[in-house]
């Protein structure tokens, strides 16, 4: 069984690797969904060991192949790990989506933020728009995964585990 | 970053680049050192002189890398973040910390892509192992390299594929219902592709417990004074900021 | 001899799944090699499977009756403890080759196994020598060839020196030139006195160096004796395709082009792909674009349908240049059916999957929808979902989803890769209603009896250029060193691995 969770997660770290410089223009900002779908998508099926595993590793990919920044740690990981959590405590893949949407766009932009100067957690104001920049991309990342994961199962190639 | 309309048309953008000389005969984990010092100096860095400093030395490497080039590539991604912050400082604070708020971002994005660019992914994988990390994890991230380009091909595939039937995939917002037509496919394949990985990895031997490894590495002295050179070097610029 | 391999009144169920193997008696003698056929989806690679105990310990499932490798009955035997006697090829050379590079996947084995470094480096150059590719062990699985992939793949499993090699489907989708390098190297390595399990859909390589044969009907023995003696049963079953003879139609000078390519070239990345290709497709024509792996052909179709804009040269569609109509129109005008059906499947069930090009174009047909689903034999599929299709069907549902849009031009790309000789007789008899519609046919392929059976046109490509445009006896004729009969460096010998 071991083997073969290994091996999906290899797998899901090349697609969100390979798919990184894939983008959509929303007005000004740019929406990077690939690594919020693959979040979403490894914390259902695999759960929250693997998830945060695979967004670590796929981080450290990006920046070894020049495709990411460092900010991609705390803007993948910690969306990880909530969606991860989420869906083992309710089994409810709706719920992963919003435990990756607070993860990334709410404590994954505190994180960053932080990184970047202790200051910007003084002014609500300041924090507020870093996170409205950074929810962009999760927000069309986990929605393109939730789509992906219906379809998935309606086409009857993978069923969430009942409870 | 490679074209916007066909995500990994050029397989060259997932390769590193060649750095070779400047560390080469180092041990993999002295460059994970030296990488954790770099990042941990430049968030210790409160002064906007050493801030400054830092940022000139940074340029400097990545035109030693001979890495512009390539940095060119990343300024999708640093350009637009940079300024978000630079704005954010000027509209909620003052200039001299929108300033100081942006070089510390440059910073720590060019000291990590600057490191990041020294180290070789299997070395990587190789110092990972020998950091004592498990053999799965380190597996995930060599087979994670390796499937890459491969992946990169499937997503052309893909949408050569798709368009030849009219589905429009360009990344454009209003095609956001189609995208179901590139990622369904892909993340399906992904699923066979790794039930067959597995069955590979099982077929020669994956959970054997005495594995060996074919590469070896052992530190030297020279490993352990730079690893030692780093991590006070830190320490110190740490008690200097502090100061 | 002493059974190398004894399976003894073998069934298996997947989990979840109806019986895939049915009451399989079979006896291995040492040294014996032995080919196996069957239909698509009649148990081949399931029984593969057996042999290093990943049924049933990887797959779980039921497993009945006994199965002894190497006098390990495999129930009680873990794969672990099996691999190093038993080396199994998988058909898929990207998931066979999971490292970095040759060297490193050539190593994993001996590294589960314990090697010290010094050796695994030893056998790993002895293993490269023995099969020709020393060059190779530092490239990146990514950067071979299909046919340097095989060897390699092969490679992986042969440093282990097992005593039974299984390989699945080695020769899909390489043409003469790989074809010829894999079968001598497991022509060396039965002569080395191991035992070879090899599982086919194409009949003519190594076919007869085989000492046995087995027909798989259904997951059913129903049929183990000489090569010699088996083609009877193999076109009975229709393994071997039996195409209806042709009668080749010439096109009248009267006739208008469809398309037009003229002047074509194309380079990627420095590299010169296609140069100096001129052509033309006229209404109701089928032609075959024949040539070796790499020649070019996948690359000069996604011109067709203007995917690739071309570097010099232009492609025109009644006139037209191709790249000035809108994405959709093009896909109204040309259709490509790709080699991997799998690349378009997105919806939930087929139904939806065909339309969903027309739907996207609001050019719904009911009509043609229907007349295609009759071509095709679709009625009955129409609910399922198409994931979970044979790969015959899925073929057939993506040639659908092409044809909906009711293009003048219609490309299909390898169709017959992978496929058995049902799905072949019947894809011949498609695209003859479908010329007779008046579409202009193209196939690309590598399996000449079937270009014969299905164009009356061949183009020969070779290295990026045209090399002969003509009748297909001709062009057999002319340019026998590109399609049959290139003569390649001799075989080295594999004496070094043992
Ligand atoms: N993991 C699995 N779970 C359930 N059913 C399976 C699984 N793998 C294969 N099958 C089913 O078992 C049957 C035999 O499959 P198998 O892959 O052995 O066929 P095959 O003869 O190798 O076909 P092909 O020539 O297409 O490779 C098929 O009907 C297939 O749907
Ligand atoms: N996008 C690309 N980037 C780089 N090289 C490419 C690309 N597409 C094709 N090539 C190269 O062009 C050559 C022709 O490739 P193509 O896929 O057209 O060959 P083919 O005749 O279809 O071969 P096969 O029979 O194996 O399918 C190959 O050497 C391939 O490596
Ligand atoms: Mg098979
Ligand atoms: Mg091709």
């Amino acid at each position: 069984m071991k083997t073969r969770d290994v091996a999906r997660a290899a797998i899901l770290v090349a697609v969100a690797v390979a798919l990184s410089p894939f983008f959509i223009p929303v007005g000004i900002t740019k929406c990077f969904p690939a690594q919020h779908m693959i979040n979403v998508i490894a914390a259902v099926m695999l759960g929250p060991t693997y998830a945060i595993c695979i967004a670590f590793i796929a981080a450290v990919l990006r920046n070894l192949l020049g495709l990411g920044t460092l900010l991609a740690f705390p803007g993948g990981m910690i969306g990880a790990l909530l969606a991860g959590l989420a869906y083992q405590a309710f089994k409810n893949m709706y719920l992963a989506g919003l435990g990756e949407v607070i993860g990334t766009g709410l404590i994954g932009a505190m994180a960053s933020a932080w990184l970047i100067g202790p200051v910007l957690m003084g002014k609500s104001m300041a924090l507020g728009t870093l996170i409205v920049a950074f929810s962009v991309s999760t927000l069309g990342g986990t929605a393109l995964g939730l789509i992906v994961l219906n379809i998935l199962r309606r086409g009857g190639i993978w069923q969430p585990t009942s409870n | 970053m490679p074209p916007i309309d066909r995500p990994g048309l050029s397989p060259v953008a997932y390769k590193p680049i060649e750095s070779g000389w400047i560390m080469a005969n180092l041990d993999p984990r002295t460059r994970l050192a030296f990488l954790a010092a770099a990042v941990g100096a430049v968030l210790v860095t409160r002064r906007p002189e050493t801030l400054a400093a830092e940022s000139l030395l940074l340029l400097g490497g990545v035109v030693l890398l001979k890495a512009d080039r390539r940095l060119g590539h990343l300024r999708h991604l640093f350009g637009p973040m940079i300024a978000l912050v630079f704005v954010t400082g000027l509209v909620f604070f003052d200039l001299q910390t929108a300033l100081t708020l942006a070089a510390r971002l440059f910073n720590l994005l060019a000291v990590s892509f600057v490191c990041f660019q020294t180290i070789d992914p299997e070395e990587m994988a190789g110092a990972l192992q020998k950091l004592g990390i498990p053999f799965g994890l380190v597996f995930i991230l060599s087979a994670g390299l390796r499937y890459v380009p491969l992946i990169g091909r499937k997503i052309r595939n893909i949408l050569d594929a798709q368009q030849a039937r009219g589905i429009d995939l360009r990344p454009r917002i209003k095609n956001i219902s189609n995208f179901a037509a590139l990622l369904t496919p892909l993340v399906v394949q992904a699923f066979v592709l790794s039930d067959e990985l597995a069955l590979a990895m099982e077929s020669r031997g994956f959970g054997c417990k005495n594995r060996s490894s074919r590469r070896t590495y052992s530190l030297r002295p020279i490993d352990c004074i730079l690893m030692g050179v780093s991590l006070g070097g830190l320490c110190l610029l740490a008690w200097w900021e502090r100061g | 001899m002493a059974a190398y391999v004894e399976l003894n009144r073998v069934s298996y169920r997947y989990p979840g799944a109806t019986r895939t193997l049915k009451e399989i008696d079979l006896t291995i003698p040492a040294g014996e090699s032995t080919a196996v056929f069957g239909a698509s989806g009649s148990g081949k690679s399931t029984l593969a499977y057996l042999f290093n105990g990943l049924i049933p310990h990887f797959f779980g499932g039921l497993l009945e009756g006994t199965v002894v490798v190497a006098g390990n009955p495999t129930r009680n035997t873990m794969v672990s403890e099996l691999f190093p006697h038993v080396g199994l090829v998988l058909q898929n050379t990207d998931a066979q080759l999971f490292n970095a590079t040759v060297a490193d996947d050539i190593a994993f084995g001996l590294e589960s196994l314990g090697y010290p470094a010094i050796d695994i480096r030893k056998r790993t150059h002895r293993i490269s020598d023995a099969l020709g590719i020393t060059h190779l062990l530092h490239r990146s699985p990514e950067t071979l060839s299909g046919g340097e992939k095989r060897l390699a793949a092969i490679a992986t499993v042969l440093c282990l020196d097992p005593a039974l090699l299984v390989l699945d489907e080695p020769f899909a989708g390489l043409d003469h030139r790989g074809t010829r390098i894999v079968s001598d190297l497991l022509r060396q390595i039965q002569r080395h006195g191991k035992n070879l399990i090899l599982i086919e859909h194409r009949t003519k390589p190594f076919f007869t160096e085989a000492d046995r044969c087995i027909i798989i009907d259904q997951g059913a023995v129903s049929f183990d004796g000489k090569p010699a003696e088996s083609s009877g049963v193999l076109l009975d079953s229709h393994l071997m395709p039996r195409y209806p003879e042709r009668r080749i139609r010439t096109r009248s000078r009267s006739d208008e082009p469809v398309l037009v390519i003229k002047d074509l070239s194309c380079r990627i990345e420095g590299r010169d792909v296609l140069s100096d290709i001129s052509l033309s497709l006229t209404r109701g024509e089928a032609v075959a674009i024949v040539g070796e792996n790499g020649a070019g052909k996948t690359t000069l179709i996604k011109h067709f349908n203007g995917l690739y804009q071309p570097t010099t040269g232009e492609v025109s569609f009644k006139g037209r240049c191709i790249r000035s109509l809108h994405p959709s129109a093009r896909a109204v005008a040309v259709g490509v059916c790709f080699q991997n059906p799998n690349d378009q499947f997105f919806e939930a069930d087929v139904r939806k999957e065909i339309l969903a090009g027309p739907k996207r174009l609001g050019k719904y047909d009911r009509k043609w929808f229907e007349q295609i689903c009759d071509t095709l034999c679709l009625h009955l599929l129409l609910d399922r979902s198409p994931y979970r299709l044979s790969e015959g069907e899925k073929r057939r549902v993506a040639l659908a989803s092409i044809l909906v849009m009711r293009p003048e031009v219609l490309v299909l790309d390898e169709p017959t890769a992978g496929q058995d000789g049902r799905f072949k007789e019947i894809l011949v008899h498609i695209c003859g209603s479908i010329s007779a519609m008046g579409t202009a046919m193209v196939v690309v392929t590598h399996d000449l009896d079937f270009a014969r059976a299905s164009a009356d046109r061949w183009v020969v490509m070779h290295a990026g250029r045209i090399a002969g445009d003509g009748a297909p006896e001709e062009m057999r004729e002319k340019h026998l060193s590109i399609l049959d009969n290139a003569t390649d460096r001799p075989p080295r010998s594999v004496a070094g691995c043992v």
